[in-house]
């Protein structure tokens, strides 16, 4: 008997469907009124085949022991579908069953009351969470001692500061041994002592318990779902090994917020009027200091000159930036770097060589800096380029993708060793090179096709 | 460590099985499940009562002033404006009984039908038998009859009013009543979720009820022609049973009194039911 239950599905979802109804209530001051317009409604959605579901024809089952991710923008469905596994909501079709206790980690000490003693709210939770006497007065003194706060156990919890409260409500909830375990984003509880007790303690929990996690953290979920449901829109897009439908929505939330920032192309008048407000390309910050110098253009492109936005992990990238020089300038420095936009961090690339040179620009030039095989993570970057006068000691003008404007993409295990990690205004980057080309300048000692030194950005 | 599932999995109450809307589970499942929840329930309704009764709080006193504050206003009203006849018995004595026993009814109906929506923060979360909130109220309500009672006794004492054995025969509208009210809270908490301003409106259609039920006067002050129609009413043959064994040490109302025992029965088994089935929009809509 018991056997069979230990090979059960101990949750099962069958073609689940969930809509809220659209019917919110009605307020006995316009009691008709409201009836009204509610049958009106209804008879009008019944005409209108295409209904608004939460959920729409989800299933999956789950075995004792299993530790499941569940990924997906906002409003794909997670909470509405943690909501079904607690128990507290039905769904509209389709089929759930749950086989034990379901302790829901989301909100510490839901229903604790301020005028009880931390005590007497555990007592009250352990009850609450479908323990008998016997069983809850097994655990209190588990749950006391690793609550860890003293004599302030005796005391309303009205009198807690709000890291004691959380503690008593962590601890409380991972005492529960329920049977399955909704986490809504692994939490940092409490100070740091009690964050490692309490990592360990989640740990051990998804090491033996059955675990429905919900993040948006991609990394702490492959360290700890071997599988994950990707939902979107309601409706289960992957379900699989962990690795491959993570790998897959990264990837997909990354083109997705490349293709939502478009190039914006730099307003014609802008050498004009410098102070113009750069509200109509959010996109883009332009730092503008001198008017004779107008960054026209930044693309991005690959090793054959296309413009591009997806590049695998070792291929080329060029950046390619149109400056107008509307007066001859000479002793002018140009840097080209890439923006970590997660970490803002910039690998920059500088043209030292111009440095030597004495010869002025003038009219359009163009920059071309080649990053050849980075070994950057593969997530979304974005690009700056800055012209900085040598003389002055000030920038020119300085044009930064503050949105992401490209992304690697890549397996996702490349040790952390192999992967070029930058760091802020990082200077170093072995095997750059950066070249003038297409350049109608009266300089002479414009260098061709130089491997430039690379240095210091200032 | 416990890390096991011996006891949950294998017990039949904690399985959640739900399909198209419907839960799997009959009235017999609900009180199934309710009843593994019992230590649950004993410490909710110990949590309120120590809450109300806290030495911070001035619930005790509230629990006596409240219905002797308006004990004291109707007894302005009806003895020295109006004049009501209450036979044999003064009109305080009258008052304060039938009081006691009102503010009963009115908090079980009233904060019975609040109870959800003060508790929405372990209803969106946790499953549990909500039915067990309406409930817990019950159980407080009684402790504030059960001060309210002293009151009376101590009034009965002061008067010299004459103890009769018809007194126990009180146990019996009591009851009805409050099978009538706790059916009335589940009904009204149930329908908290679709009616919104339901919580606004309810101490208004309970204030009606109040000069609509023989509370405040005795049924015999109604005219005869009336008081068949008062018999519609399961609240009147339960208030004038009260006054009557308690006051008048008599009790003629067997009959329509059984009538509204069974019909405050039939309200408690069909509120139940209607608030097992809304209790899903709790979540849903709240």
């Amino acid at each position: 008997m018991t056997n069979l239950l230990v090979t059960e599905d101990i949750v099962l979802v069958e073609n689940v469907y969930k809509q809220y109804q659209m019917f919110k209530g009605v307020r006995m001051r316009h009691a008709v009124q409201e009836a009204l317009k509610f049958m009106r409604e209804q008879s009008k959605r019944k005409a209108n085949p295409e209904q608004r579901f939460v959920l729409k024809d989800v299933s999956f089952r789950m075995k004792q022991g299993e530790t499941l991710g569940l990924i997906g923008h906002n409003g794909s469905g997670k909470t509405t579908l943690m909501r079904l596994l607690a128990g507290v909501s039905l769904p509209t079709q389709g089929r759930i069953r749950v086989v034990g206790r379901v302790q829901p980690l989301l909100s510490l000490g839901a229903g604790f009351h301020n005028e009880l003693t931390g005590r007497q709210n555990i007592y009250l939770n352990c009850t609450l969470m479908g323990l008998d006497i016997s069983q809850t007065k097994d655990r209190i003194e588990q749950i006391i001692a690793f609550a860890d706060i003293g004599d302030y156990i005796d005391v309303p919890v009205k009198r807690y500061s709000s890291g004691m409260l959380s503690r008593v409500g962590f601890a409380a909830a991972v005492h529960m041994n329920a049977e399955i375990v909704l986490i809504d984003e692994v939490m940092a509880v409490g100070d740091y002592s009690f964050n490692v007790k309490s990592t360990a303690a989640i740990r051990e929990y998804i090491k033996h318990g059955t675990v429905v996690l919900v993040s948006h953290d991609v990394n702490t979920m492959e360290r700890i779902c071997e599988r994950v449901i990707w939902l979107d829109h309601g409706e289960v897009r992957a379900d699989g090994q962990a690795t491959q439908v993570l790998h897959d929505y990264t990837q997909s939330q990354q083109r997705k917020v490349v293709a939502a920032s478009p190039i914006v192309p730099p307003p014609a008048e802008a050498t004009v009027q410098p102070t113009a407000p750069t509200a109509d390309r959010v996109m883009v910050n332009r730092d503008r200091f001198d008017l004779d110098v107008t960054i026209q253009k930044v693309s991005v492109l690959n090793r054959e000159g296309e413009d591009k936005n997806e590049f695998a992990f070792d291929d080329v990238l060029l950046i390619r930036a149109e400056i107008e020089f509307a007066m001859p300038k000479a002793d002018v420095r140009i840097t080209v770097g890439i923006v970590d936009i997660d970490t803002k961090a910039v690998i920059t690339l500088c043209d030292n060589q111009l440095l030597k040179s004495s010869g002025s620009l003038h009219g359009r030039v163009e920059v071309e800096a080649r990053f050849p095989n980075l070994k950057l993570r593969p997530r979304n970057y974005g690009v700056r380029v800055g012209i900085a006068d040598l003389n002055a000691l000030k920038p020119l003008d300085v044009w930064t993708d503050v949105s992401p404007r490209f992304y690697f993409t890549g397996e996702r295990h490349i040790p952390e060793q192999h992967l070029f990690q930058p760091q802020i205004d990082l200077i170093f980057t072995p095997g750059v090179s950066m070249k003038y080309i297409n350049s109608n300048a009266p300089q002479d000692t414009a260098p061709p096709v130089a491997a430039l030194e690379t240095s210091p950005k200032a | 460590m416990g890390y096991s599932v011996k006891h949950g999995a294998a017990s039949s109450p904690y399985i959640f099985e739900a399909e198209n809307n419907h839960l799997k589970r009959g009235l017999w499942g609900h009180l199934a499940f309710a009843f593994h929840y019992w230590p649950f329930f004993t410490y909710w309704v110990r949590r309120s009562i120590i809450t109300r009764y806290s030495a911070t709080s001035v619930g005790l006193l509230w629990a006596i002033f409240q219905p002797l504050l308006s004990s004291l206003v109707y007894l302005f009203v009806f003895s020295l404006v109006m004049r009501v006849n209450t036979g044999t018995v003064p009109y305080g004595l009258f008052i304060i009984t039938s009081m006691v026993l009102w503010t009963y009814l009115n908090r079980i109906i009233f904060s019975g039908a609040s109870s959800v929506i003060t508790n929405l923060d372990i209803i969106t979360r946790v499953r549990f038998p909500r039915e067990f909130l309406p409930l817990a109220v019950v159980a407080e309500s009684l402790v504030d009859l059960f001060f309210g009672m002293i009151i009376v006794a101590v009034v009965f004492v002061i008067t010299g009013h004459p103890i009769t054995p018809y007194m126990l025969l009180a146990i019996w509208p009591f009851l009805a009543l409050t099978a009538f009210a706790l059916g009335l809270g589940f009904i009204f908490a149930g329908l908290t979720s679709s009616v919104r301003d339901l919580l606004q409106v309810l101490p208004i259609l309970i204030q009606l009820s109040l000069y609509l039920t023989p509370v405040i006067y005795p049924i015999t002050a109604v005219p005869e022609a009336v008081q068949s129609l008062f018999i519609i009413n399961p609240l009147a043959p339960i208030f004038s049973a009260w006054q009557e064994t308690l006051l008048y040490g008599q009790f003629t109302l067997a009959g329509p009194l059984l009538i509204s025992t069974i019909v405050s029965l039939i309200v408690l088994v069909l509120g139940y039911l209607f608030f097992k089935r809304s209790e899903w929009h709790f979540a849903d809509r709240l």
